[in-house]
């Protein structure tokens, strides 16, 4: 496909790369022609997982192999309002309590740019949710530029949170999602960011969104060879900038809604395509992403579960190693902090599931059945407190247990309730582990120095005034 | 008219009717021709070959028994039936009324253009006479276009929320240029909302293609044109 349809490039560097590199590049036409066998080289030098460092360099993750971690879904310029059930545009104080949360959240792994501030200029939107994000939790991060400028105001923000370059490179703090515009087409700034973060050893996520019967064939499998294609052309420049920089491939497949004109990203044929992603990533032995928990319902009902819950549950049994989505909801146009805790809770179950039943012969119990004997109970048997806790998941409040009577009496609360007291109590009690001062002092420098140069005096969440 | 030229006629806007219904361009391209050959009328052929029938499949796409991909295939055939006849329409000189000119493009910083693409499908299929200038158009080049293609409509597409002030930025440029009153501006696109149309003085928003032309019709007809 890459060798006899092409792949188009609207970036010039990029297509002077390959050009260098010695592949056929129609330079009027943007396309370039690569051969198979330079794309069987690039993936033998591939690495198989790199490490993803929290905001001190202390902790780190390994993205690859078949770890699954979670990770909030992303962008959304639209908020589920928790208090009054309004769809409404996120502004930045919905950025902060999001971050709060994610970061007391234990199956969350990952920090994500999930929410687009409405009430700020155009110019800080992508860095300064970012910069929320640092402020307000340890955990690494996912993000993404809206502009070139705003990809060097992250570069400067991560650096700055690093210590340099060098030690960013070395010790990661988050990785940058760089989009394919199908069919086989990469934009001018997704590729400049695709560059520049090779150059700079920066993860980067090479993602897929396609569109059955719209911009990728309407068969899931040519579907997959499309996105196959777009993930091998893109990786081909990465690699040629830096040979054996790390990256994650992504797929978000669409599926192009026959009804209503629009895609959409909860439908089962997604989660079928991302699981195969999941294997052809797999052979290729690069790590894999996928974004299996968003719905297309606006409001927090059964369809809003349903769509979550398969997804999930199928990608973590794929083993795709990092699973985006829990918050996500109206075809990513919408998040939903109630919707993030309530998936939360599915990714406990995942969690859970992946390590399966204890084995073995304690496990088995024969001589505890013995003993228990026939119309025997195991509730004051030590071996029964002794696996509550490995053997069981526990879920949060989120999660209604409770009989007839006793659900009646706490409040008849269904689950937009129970995960509202959830979420409003986990923000107001969790305490984020602050900057520590020489950081906070660096970072807001860089801060007010992007803010300066857009002319801007303030910001709803900012580090001081002039 | 001869009884046997009715007839004929007849036959050749079955076939006409019955291309769109199959969603074949190329039967539809022959048909058509057939029209010009036997000194046909082609403005009749289009209203009763194509536009009804089309309407009658834009019908059954509302009330859902039939598909998206339906409508654009309709769409599509019915394009090329007209690609045929509306150069005959012009040769003739037969004064017809289109429904309006629209220049549509998606702005700079964006190549994505299958909303776009979309829109001028179904816009062209409506009586639209529709001028597709491309991606990642500069504000001065829609300024300039507007200025020699004297459009009634000008669609703004911009699909990433980092080239949405464009549409701003194309807005300002006609106002400068004193072109602002002579067009009605729609803008679209995912990261789109009628917060942001009324923030920079859009005419009017559409949230997908199909509201494109509701849109682009709503305002055709504040306008006094069209039936």
């Amino acid at each position: 496909m890459l060798e006899e349809v092409g792949f188009k490039i609207h970036n010039d560097e990029a297509l002077q790369i390959l050009v260098d590199s010695g592949v056929n590049v129609d330079l009027e036409e943007k396309t370039a022609f690569i051969p198979s066998d330079l794309v069987n080289k690039t993936l033998k030098g591939l690495p198989s997982s790199f490490k993803l460092y929290d905001r001190e360099g202390v902790n780190a993750i390994d993205i690859g192999g078949d770890k699954v971690w979670f990770a909030p879904g992303t962008t959304s310029v639209n908020l589920l309002d928790h208090n009054t059930g309004e769809n409404r545009l996120a502004e930045t104080q919905d950025c902060v309590n999001h971050a709060r949360l994610v970061d007391a959240l234990e199956h969350l792994a990952l920090q994500c740019t999930s929410i687009v501030p409405g009430d700020v200029p155009n110019e800080v939107k992508d860095w300064y949710r970012l910069y929320i994000n640092i402020v307000n939790s340890q955990k690494p991060h996912f993000t993404g530029p809206f502009t070139m400028e705003g990809f060097y105001d992250i570069m400067k923000i991560l650096e700055t949170v690093a210590g340099g370059k060098r030690e960013l490179a070395e010790k990661p703090r988050a990785y940058i999602c760089v989009e394919t515009s199908s069919p086989l087409r990469i934009g001018e700034i997704p590729c400049q960011a695709l560059i520049e973060c090779a150059r700079a050893s920066i993860p980067v996520e090479i993602r897929f969104l396609g569109g059955l019967g719209s911009l990728a064939p309407i068969t899931l499998v040519g579907s997959l060879v499309q996105q196959t294609a777009e993930f091998l052309g893109t990786l081909v420049i990465h690699q040629l900038v830096n040979s054996g920089a790390p990256v994650v491939w992504c797929g978000t497949p669409a599926l192009f809604d026959m009804k209503y004109g629009t895609p959409i990203l909860s439908g089962i044929e997604t989660v079928m395509m991302e699981t195969a992603m999941t294997q052809v990533g797999k052979y290729y032995n690069v790590p894999t992403g996928v974004r299996t928990l968003c719905s297309s319902t606006k409001v927090l009902d059964a369809e809003t579960g349903l769509e979550s819950g398969i997804g999930l549950l199928l990608s973590s049994l794929s083993g795709t190693n990092i699973i985006q989505g829990p918050g996500q909801m109206g075809n990513a146009n919408l998040h939903s902090l109630q919707k993030l805790v309530i998936d939360h809770e599915v990714c406990g179950m995942a969690y859970h599931l992946m390590d399966g039943m204890s084995i073995g012969e304690d496990a088995f119990a024969f001589d505890l059945i013995k003993k228990v004997g026939p119309g025997g109970t195991h509730f004051l048997e030590k071996h029964t407190r002794e696996y509550l806790n490995k053997e069981i998941y526990h879920p949060s409040e989120v999660i209604d247990r409770q009989t007839l009577p006793q659900w009646k009496r706490s409040g008849s609360r269904d689950v937009a309730g129970r995960s509202r007291e959830y979420l409003e109590s986990v923000i107001s009690t969790h305490e984020p582990v602050a900057l520590d001062a020489d950081m906070k002092r660096d970072l807001d420098e860089v801060v007010w120095a992007i803010m300066k140069r857009y002319g801007i005096d303030s910001l709803p969440v900012h580090p001081f005034s002039a | 008219m001869t009884n046997d030229s009715l007839i004929l006629m007849e036959d050749i806007i079955s076939e006409l009717r019955q291309a769109v219904k199959d969603y074949d361009p190329e039967a539809a391209e022959i048909a058509a021709k057939k029209v010009i050959d036997h000194g046909f009328d082609p403005v009749l052929a289009i209203t009763k070959g194509l536009t009804e029938e089309l309407r009658e499949i834009g019908d059954k796409f509302g009330t859902g028994e039939l598909w998206f991909i339906d409508l654009m295939a309709a769409a599509n055939t019915v394009q090329a039936a007209v690609g045929i006849l509306e150069p005959e329409i012009k040769r003739r000189n037969i004064k017809t009324e289109s429904m309006g000119r629209f220049l549509i493009g998606t702005v700079e910083g964006d190549i994505h253009d299958i909303g776009k693409n979309i829109v001028t499908l179904l816009l062209k299929a409506n009586g639209y006479e529709v001028i597709d200038i491309g991606v990642d158009i500069p504000a001065d080049v829609f300024v300039e276009r507007v200025r020699t293609d004297k459009p009634d409509f000008l669609g703004l597409s911009s699909l990433l929320t980092s080239s949405m002030p464009q549409q701003k930025k194309v807005i300002e440029a006609l106002k400068e240029n004193g072109l602002r009153d002579t067009v009605k501006v729609i803008i679209g696109g995912a990261a789109v909302n009628e917060k942001w149309a009324s923030e920079i003085g859009a005419d009017g928003f559409a949230e997908d293609a199909i509201d494109a032309i509701k849109v682009t019709q709503a305002l055709t007809l504040k306008e006094g044109k069209g039936d």
